[in-house]
C-alpha cells in the first residue's frame, strides 16, 4: 500500500474549510443510530469511562446538534476525566485547588442541577505527578447497586455507596508498590461482576518484584485482592488503557486492554489468567480497544515493531481457541492481523465504534473515520492542531469531539466526509471524552465540568439484577481470597476458598476438605516462610502472634488434588529494628565485585535497589548502581495504616564537591532526605504539594543519624519534624527542621528513600529503627 | 543596444554569483550568529517528495526535483548539517543499518553530499535511565558541527564526541580507540563494524565528569569558536520537574576541540534555578570588537559572557556573565498577589530552548517549553547585545522552541501553536501572522526570497519573504517535520521524522 498523505490532507482541508457551516446534502447518506448500532441495550446511564459497552457510544436520543445554547450548568472541578452517571447522580474524579491546596476528589453531583451532593477528597503523597496532572481517569459504577469505585493519582483505591459511605479503601502504592509517573495518566477501575479490576505498573516483592503492567482484581464488597495477573513484559510506559469486557461463547468472560509494554492483552476476568497478547508497539498502548465480531481493534501512537512509521491501527483477529486453565499465554503475531492502517497515530485517545465505522481523533488533531472490516479510511477531518487524551463519543447520529485546544465539535458522518455541525470553545484543554447520559452531554475541560443538553429530569437508576450464571459442578480450579495480604502482628485473618468451574465461575465456597501448608515456590531465590500460624485444614486462617517478625511467603491450599496459592507479608508490631547483623550471608556477587545478601524480602521493590554488604567491617545496606533505571529507591517496609511513629536511620552518601547522592526515609507519607548536592535536609510529599528544606552541610562518606516524627495537632495541622546529626555525636535537643503542614497526612507506611543521580555515587544506611512515639 | 550580449552577460553574472554564494551549512544555524538565513539563490521550491513504497523507501519515479532521499529512523529532531562533502543528521535506530545493532539507540548518520550514499553511523547505546534522562526512541537531537575533517556532536548519553568525517573505514584515529566497547550496550555482544561505524577521536562524558543530570534528552548543538567548542549540558530537573538533582553541575561547558579537555564552565549558577533543562545552544559574535558568548538560560534569562575564564577559589574555571536579562515578563513569574506562578501552566514562566540569534548587535530570542507542556504565554525579545537592555518585546507570541530568522529588517518567529509571525526587526511591529493549524517544532529558513518552515502535519510551508502576507505554498512530505530546513551548495535539505530529502535540480 502506498501512502497518500497528501490526499488525506486535502480531504481534511476541504472538510475543515466548511467548519461551522452546515451544508448537509439531502442526497448524502448520513450515519444514523439504528438497531444495528453497537449497543448492548438502551441505557440512560454512563457507568464506565467508555460507556456501558465500552465502545464510546451512547443510546441517548434527542441530543442537540449545537451546544452553544444548550448549556445546562457548569461545576468548578478541575481535571481530565470522564464523569460517570447513574440515575440522577453524576460522579466525577477530579481535583480542587492549586499548589499545596490540591485535593483529588470523587465528587457526586445532581445531574439535573449540577448541585453538589457530596465529595470525598484525598491528597497526593510521594507521587511523581507533575504540573497538576490530576484527575486524569474515571470512576466506575456497579450496575448492580450503584456503588462507585475510583483510584487517586498516588494509588488510593476506594469504593463508596451512592450516599457517600466508604465501603473500603486500599493504598496500592504502599501495599503493592504501584508506581506513579509524571504524565498523570491515572485511569481508573472497572467493576465487573463481583470484582473491581484495574491495572498499573507495580514493582512489588518476590516474583512480582520486576516492574510490570499488572492487573489486579479486588472483591467489590470487601476490597480483598482476588487475583493478580501479569500478561505482559517489561513496560516502556505507564498505561491507563480502559478495559473492555466480553462474554465468550464458551461461557468464559474476558477483558481486553492495552498495556505499558506495548501489547494488547486478553485476560480471563474471573481468574486473571492471561490468555493472549499481541505486541503492537515498542511503547505503551493507552487507547482503549473496540470489538467487532471476531476483531479486536486497537490503536497506538508509538514505534511499531516492524516499521519506522509511528502509530498504527490494527484489526486483531481473536484466536478461536484460548488457553485452558494452567496453559501458558498465547503470543499472537502478524498472522493474527486482519488489517492494519499506518496512517493513524493515537497514543491515548480511544476509538469509537458505531455501525461498522471507527472514529478516532489522532495526534495531529484530525478525526478519522475507518471501516471496521478493512481498516480503510473513509474520510478525515482536521479539527485542531493536535490531540492528546480526549476521545469522541457517538450518540444520536453524531459525534461529540472535544479537543486538546479546548474546542468541542459536533460532527456528522456524511458517508464520504465528516461535516462539522457545531463548534464551541471552552477556553481550556479537554482531556476526556464526553459522557452522554440522561439527555445530557457532559464534558470535562481542564478547569470545569460542563453539562449541555436537555433540561429534563433524569430517570431513576434501576440496578441490574446480579447475573445468575449456569455453571458446571465440576471443580476445575480454586481461588483463594485474599490472594495477597498484609497481616499485622497480633492479628488473625481468614481465607475464603472458592471452587471454580472451567469458565472461572464460582461453584461454591469451600470449607471442609481443605488442607493448608506454607509454601515456597521451587524457583524462589529467597527461600522464605511467613512467621504465622496457619491452620492445617478447614476454611483456613493465618495468625500472626504479637511478636511475629517481618516475613513474607506463601500459603497453599489443596482440595481434592487441586491447589491454589496465596502470598503475603507479616508486618511486625513496632518497634521494628534492622541492623543487618543477623541472618545476612554475603554469598551473592554483584557486577562491581561486591559480595552481598539480598535485602529483606517483605520490603517492597527493594531487591534490585539494595544489597546488604560489608562496609568498614559493618554490615550495611548499600544501593545498587549498575542500572541507571534504579537510581532512585522508594521502598515501603511497613503497614500503610501505621501512625504516630518515629523512624530513624544511620545514613551516609558517597561523593565529592560536585556530585553527591541523597539518602532518607519515609514517615507517614513524608519523605525526609539528606540531599547531598543541595546540602539540605528536605521534607517532601510530592514536590508541588509540600516541600520544605533547611540548609544542612553534608559531607561525603560520613555517617549521620536521621530521626523523623509527625505530630498531628489539635488545630488539625501537622508538625513535621526531623533532626540530623553526625552519628558519633550525641543526639541534639533541637530539631533540624520543624514545619507545619496545614493538612497533614494522618497515617502511612514507613520506608526508605534514596537517589543517586545517574547512579554515580552510592548511599548507605544502617540501624533502621521504627518505634512508637512516646 | 544589442540584447544578446547583455543576456549572456547577465547569465554569466548569475552563474558566478550562484557559485560564489554556494556554501556548506556546517553547523546548527549555519554560523556562530545562529541566524538561519542563507545567501544562496536559485534554490528550487518546486518539488514533489514522491510516494512511499511498502518498504518505506521513496519511489523516486514519483518525485520531482529530488536529488536523493535517505531513510532515517522513526524520529529525527537533529537538524542536518553539511560540510566537506558530508551530510550529517541525528536520528534513532528504527531503520537499522547494521543488523548487529538492533533495538533502541541514538544514531548519527553520515551521507555523501552528492549521491546521498550512506557512509557511516555512530550508534549510541541508550543510557537505560528511562524517560527521565534518555527518552526512548528520541535518538540524537544534536546537530553536528563540522570543521577540518571532524564533526562534533552531543549524544543521547550526554557526551560530547569528536568524530572523524571519514568514519572507521579509513582507519581508527585516536586518542579514543575503544569503539568496540562504545557501541556495545551493557550485556550485549554487539561488535564494531569497521565498514560503517563511526570513528571516535575523543569523547567527553558530561555525566561522568561533571555530574550532569540530563533531563529527558541531551539536546544541544556545538558552537565552534577558534579552538574551543561550547555545548549546553541539558542539566535539569528530575521526575518531579522541580527537584534539581545536580545543582552544582554546569549548564554549559567549553572544551578544547582538539583534545576534548574541559576549558571552563558556565559560572552563572543557572543550574540551581533550572526550570527544566539546559537545552539551548550557544551563540557567538563580536560586539564592539570583543568576542561575546550568548546563552539562553534554563532559568529564563539570556546571558552574555566574554570568551574567557576566571578560576574560582576551588579551582574551577568559570565563564562569568557580563550581564543577564529576564526574557519573561514579571507577571509570568508572580501573580498580582505576589504568588509564584507554577511552571508549565499556561500563564507561567518559561526557559529558552530556541537559540538566541545575533544580528546587527542585537539578540533576538524567544522563550518556550518542552512541547509536552502545551501552549502558554511567551515573548520574543530584541535585546541590545552590548548592554542587555530590552529594545522591544512582543508578548503576543506564545511559547516556542523555534529559533528566529532575521534579515532585511524583518524577523520571522515560528510559534509552537502553529503560527508564523513576521515582525519589523527594529521595532517589533507585527507585519503579519499565519496560522498553519499544526504544531511547529522546527525553525524558519530564509533563502532566495522565501521563508521555509515545517510542521507536525508534515507540511513544508513556503512563504514569500516580505512585509506583505501572502498565502504560502504547501508541500506535504508524508511525515511530521520537527527539524528545520537548511540549504547548502544549491541544495535544500528537509528531514521529516523518517526521511531526509535533498532537493534540487
Amino acid at each position: 500500500m502506498k501512502s497518500i498523505p497528501l490526499l488525506f490532507y486535502c480531504i481534511g482541508v476541504l472538510a475543515f474549510t466548511s467548519s461551522c457551516i452546515r451544508f448537509a446534502s439531502p442526497k448524502q447518506t448520513t450515519i444514523k443510530a439504528s438497531s444495528t448500532v453497537h449497543l448492548e441495550k438502551k441505557s440512560s446511564n454512563w457507568l464506565f469511562a467508555r460507556g456501558d459497552a465500552g465502545m464510546g457510544v451512547s443510546s441517548e436520543s434527542g441530543l442537540p446538534d449545537e451546544l452553544n445554547n444548550t448549556l445546562v450548568w457548569t461545576y468548578e472541578i478541575q481535571g481530565g476525566g470522564v464523569p460517570v452517571v447513574a440515575g440522577n447522580k453524576l460522579y466525577q474524579f477530579g481535583y480542587y485547588g492549586s499548589g499545596e491546596q490540591v485535593e483529588e476528589s470523587l465528587t457526586c453531583l445532581n445531574i439535573d442541577s449540577g448541585e453538589l451532593i457530596w465529595d470525598k477528597r484525598r491528597q497526593d503523597f510521594i507521587s511523581d505527578i507533575v504540573y497538576d496532572r490530576y484527575g486524569v481517569g474515571a470512576a466506575c459504577i456497579d450496575p448492580e447497586n450503584g456503588n462507585i469505585y475510583f483510584q487517586t493519582s498516588p494509588g488510593l483505591l476506594a469504593g463508596f455507596s451512592p450516599d457517600g459511605s466508604l465501603l473500603w479503601e486500599r493504598s496500592l502504592m504502599e501495599e503493592f508498590a504501584r508506581l506513579t509517573f509524571p504524565n498523570g495518566r491515572t485511569g481508573g477501575p472497572f467493576v465487573d461482576g463481583g470484582l473491581v479490576i484495574l491495572h498499573a505498573i507495580t514493582a512489588n516483592w518476590g516474583t512480582n518484584g520486576p516492574a510490570r503492567d499488572r492487573f489486579y482484581a479486588f472483591d467489590k464488597k470487601t476490597g480483598e485482592l482476588v487475583w493478580t495477573s501479569t500478561p505482559g513484559t517489561t513496560p516502556q510506559d505507564s498505561s491507563f488503557a480502559p478495559l473492555v469486557f466480553e462474554d465468550l461463547e464458551d461461557g468464559r468472560r474476558v477483558f481486553y486492554s492495552g498495556t505499558g509494554c506495548g501489547h494488547v492483552v486478553c485476560v480471563d476476568s474471573r481468574t486473571g489468567q492471561p490468555l493472549w497478547r499481541f505486541k503492537m508497539s515498542h511503547g505503551g498502548v493507552n487507547a482503549g480497544v473496540v470489538l467487532h465480531q471476531d476483531l479486536v481493534i486497537a490503536i497506538h501512537g508509538k514505534e511499531n515493531i516492524d516499521s519506522s512509521k509511528i502509530g498504527r491501527m490494527v484489526g486483531i483477529r481473536k484466536p478461536k481457541n484460548l488457553p485452558k486453565l494452567g496453559e501458558p499465554i498465547m503470543e499472537l503475531n502478524v498472522e493474527s492481523e486482519a488489517w492494519r492502517n499506518n496512517d493513524l497515530e493515537s497514543f491515548t485517545s480511544s476509538p469509537v465504534l458505531c455501525k461498522e465505522r471507527i472514529y478516532t481523533s489522532v495526534k495531529t488533531g484530525e478525526l478519522f473515520c475507518n471501516d471496521v472490516l478493512t481498516g480503510k479510511t473513509f474520510w478525515t477531518l482536521k479539527l485542531a492542531p493536535d490531540q492528546i487524551h480526549a476521545a469522541p463519543t457517538w450518540a444520536d447520529g453524531k459525534l461529540y469531539v472535544p479537543m486538546f485546544d479546548g474546542h468541542v465539535f459536533v460532527v456528522q458522518d456524511m458517508g464520504g466526509h465528516g461535516e462539522i455541525l457545531n463548534k464551541i470553545e471552552l477556553g481550556h484543554s479537554c482531556l476526556a471524552a464526553p459522557a452522554i447520559a440522561q439527555g445530557k452531554i457532559l464534558i470535562q475541560a481542564k478547569n470545569k465540568l460542563y453539562c449541555f443538553g436537555n433540561k429534563t429530569d433524569a430517570k431513576p437508576f434501576r440496578p441490574k439484577d446480579p447475573e445468575h450464571l449456569t455453571r458446571s459442578e465440576q471443580v476445575e480450579s480454586l481461588q483463594i481470597v485474599p490472594s495477597e495480604f498484609n497481616l499485622s502482628a497480633g492479628n488473625k485473618m481468614k481465607f475464603r476458598v472458592f471452587a471454580l468451574d472451567s469458565t472461572g465461575r464460582r461453584i461454591k465456597q469451600l470449607g471442609d476438605g481443605l488442607s493448608w501448608e506454607k509454601w515456597i515456590p521451587p524457583t524462589a531465590k529467597v527461600r522464605a516462610e511467613l512467621d504465622g500460624n496457619l491452620s492445617s485444614s478447614g476454611p483456613g486462617s493465618l495468625e500472626a502472634l504479637p511478636d511475629a517478625r517481618l516475613s513474607a511467603g506463601a500459603v497453599k491450599v489443596t482440595y481434592e488434588g487441586i491447589s491454589a496459592v496465596a502470598r503475603g507479608r507479616i508486618l511486625p508490631a513496632l518497634p521494628y529494628k534492622e541492623d543487618f547483623n543477623q541472618g545476612y550471608i554475603l554469598d551473592q556477587q554483584a557486577s562491581d565485585g561486591i559480595s552481598f545478601s539480598y535485602p529483606p524480602l517483605p520490603w517492597l521493590g527493594a531487591r534490585m535497589r539494595w544489597q546488604i554488604q560489608d562496609l568498614d567491617g559493618e554490615k550495611v545496606a548499600g544501593n545498587t548502581l549498575d542500572q541507571v533505571l534504579f537510581q532512585r529507591a522508594i521502598n515501603f517496609v511497613g503497614s500503610w495504616k501505621e501512625r504516630d511513629y518515629i523512624v530513624e536511620i544511620d545514613a551516609m552518601v558517597d561523593g565529592n564537591r560536585r556530585i553527591k547522592s541523597t539518602i532518607g526515609l519515609i514517615n507517614q507519607r513524608y519523605i525526609f532526605a539528606l540531599v547531598g548536592n543541595a546540602n539540605q535536609l528536605q521534607v517532601i510529599s510530592n514536590y508541588d504539594r509540600f516541600q520544605r528544606s533547611v540548609p544542612f552541610p553534608i559531607e561525603a562518606n560520613k555517617w549521620y543519624r536521621l530521626k523523623t516524627q509527625i505530630d498531628l495537632q489539635d488545630d488539625g495541622t501537622g508538625l513535621i519534624r526531623a533532626k540530623a546529626w553526625p552519628r558519633e555525636e550525641l543526639e541534639p535537643e533541637e530539631w533540624t527542621i520543624e514545619e507545619i503542614h496545614s493538612r497533614p497526612h494522618r497515617h502511612g507506611a514507613p520506608g526508605i528513600y534514596a537517589l543517586s543521580p545517574q547512579s554515580k555515587k552510592k548511599v548507605y544506611f544502617d540501624n533502621l529503627s521504627i518505634y512508637p512515639k512516646p | 543596444m544589442k540584447l544578446f550580449p547583455l543576456l549572456i552577460n547577465l547569465l554569466s553574472l548569475s552563474l558566478v554569483s550562484s557559485a560564489l554564494l554556494a556554501a556548506d551549512w556546517p553547523g546548527w544555524g549555519n554560523d556562530q550568529s545562529r541566524n538561519m538565513v542563507s545567501r544562496e539563490t536559485g534554490i528550487t521550491s518546486e518539488f514533489q517528495p514522491g510516494e512511499i513504497n511498502d518498504d518505506e523507501s521513496i519511489d523516486l519515479s514519483t518525485t520531482k526535483n529530488i536529488k536523493w532521499v535517505a531513510k532515517l529512523g522513526s524520529q529525527a529532531y537533529g537538524n542536518v548539517t553539511i560540510g566537506q562533502g558530508k551530510v550529517i543528521v541525528g536520528t534513532n535506530n528504527e531503520s537499522t543499518r547494521d543488523p548487529e545493532k538492533k533495538g533502541d539507540r541514538g544514531v548519527v548518520m553520515c551521507f555523501d553530499e552528492e549521491t546521498g550514499d550512506f557512509e557511516w553511523q555512530l550508534v549510541i547505546p541508550k543510557l537505560g535511565a528511562g524517560k527521565v534522562s534518555d527518552w526512548e526512541y528520541i535518538g540524537v537531537c544534536s546537530s553536528a558541527a563540522i570543521e577540518d575533517g571532524k564533526a562534533y556532536v552531543v549524544t543521547n548519553r550526554c557526551e560530547v564526541i569528536c568524530l572523524d568525517l571519514g568514519g572507521l573505514k579509513d582507519g581508527n584515529s585516536g586518542p579514543f580507540m575503544d569503539e568496540e566497547n562504545y557501541v556495545r550496550p551493557k550485556g550485549s555482544l554487539d561488535s564494531v563494524n569497521t565498514k560503517i561505524d563511526a570513528d571516535i577521536i575523543w569523547r567527553y562524558d558530561m555525566r561522568e565528569e561533571l555530574g550532569v543530570f540530563p533531563h529527558n534528552v541531551t539536546s544541544s548543538s556545538a558552537l565552534i569558536v577558534e579552538d574551543r567548542i561550547f555545548v549546553a549540558t541539558s542539566n535539569g530537573v528530575d521526575w518531579s520537574h522541580i527537584n534539581i538533582p545536580s545543582p552544582l553541575s554546569p549548564s554549559w561547558i567549553a572544551l578544547d576541540k582538539k583534545t576534548g579537555e574541559l576549558i571552563g564552565e558556565d559560572g552563572s549558577g543557572a543550574s540551581k534555578n533550572a526550570l527544566h533543562a539546559a537545552w539551548s545552544s550557544l551563540t557567538y559574535g563580536e560586539i564592539e570588537g570583543q568576542g561575546r558568548l550568548f546563552w539562553g538560560g534554563t532559568d529564563g534569562y539570556l546571558y552574555a559572557y566574554a570568551n574567557e575564564t576566571i578560576q574560582d577559589e576551588e579551582g574551577f574555571d568559570l565563564f562569568l556573565p557580563l550581564w543577564k536579562v529576564d526574557c519573561n515578563e514579571p507577571n509570568y513569574r508572580v501573580d498580582k498577589e505576589g504568588r509564584k506562578i507554577p511552571y508549565a501552566t499556561p500563564p507561567g514562566p518559561s526557559e529558552l530552548i530556541a537559540t538566541p540569534v545575533l544580528y546587527k548587535d542585537k539578540i533576538y530570542c524567544s522563550i518556550g517549553q518542552d512541547p509536552e507542556h502545551g501552549d502558554g504565554v511567551g515573548r520574543l525579545s530584541c535585546i541590545d547585545a552590548k548592554s542587555g537592555k530590552v529594545i522591544w518585546k512582543n508578548t503576543e507570541i506564545g511559547r516556542t522552541i523555534s529559533t528566529p530568522s532575521v534579515a532585511d529588517g524583518i524577523v520571522y518567529q515560528a510559534e509552537y501553536a502553529g503560527i508564523l509571525h513576521c515582525l519589523d526587526a527594529e521595532t517589533g511591529e507585527v507585519y503579519w501572522n499565519y496560522d498553519s493549524y499544526s504544531r511547529i517544532w522546527g525553525s524558519t529558513l530564509l533563502v532566495d526570497g522565501k521563508v521555509l518552515l515545517g510542521n507536525e502535519d508534515g507540511d513544508l510551508l513556503i512563504f514569500e519573504h516580505g512585509k506583505e502576507e501572502k498565502e504560502p505554498k504547501v508541500i506535504n512530505l508524508g511525515a511530521p517535520i520537527y527539524s528545520s530546513p537548511v540549504v547548502a551548495n544549491q541544495t535544500l535539505y528537509v528531514s521529516t521524522q523518517t526521511h531526509l530529502y535533498a532537493i534540487g535540480q
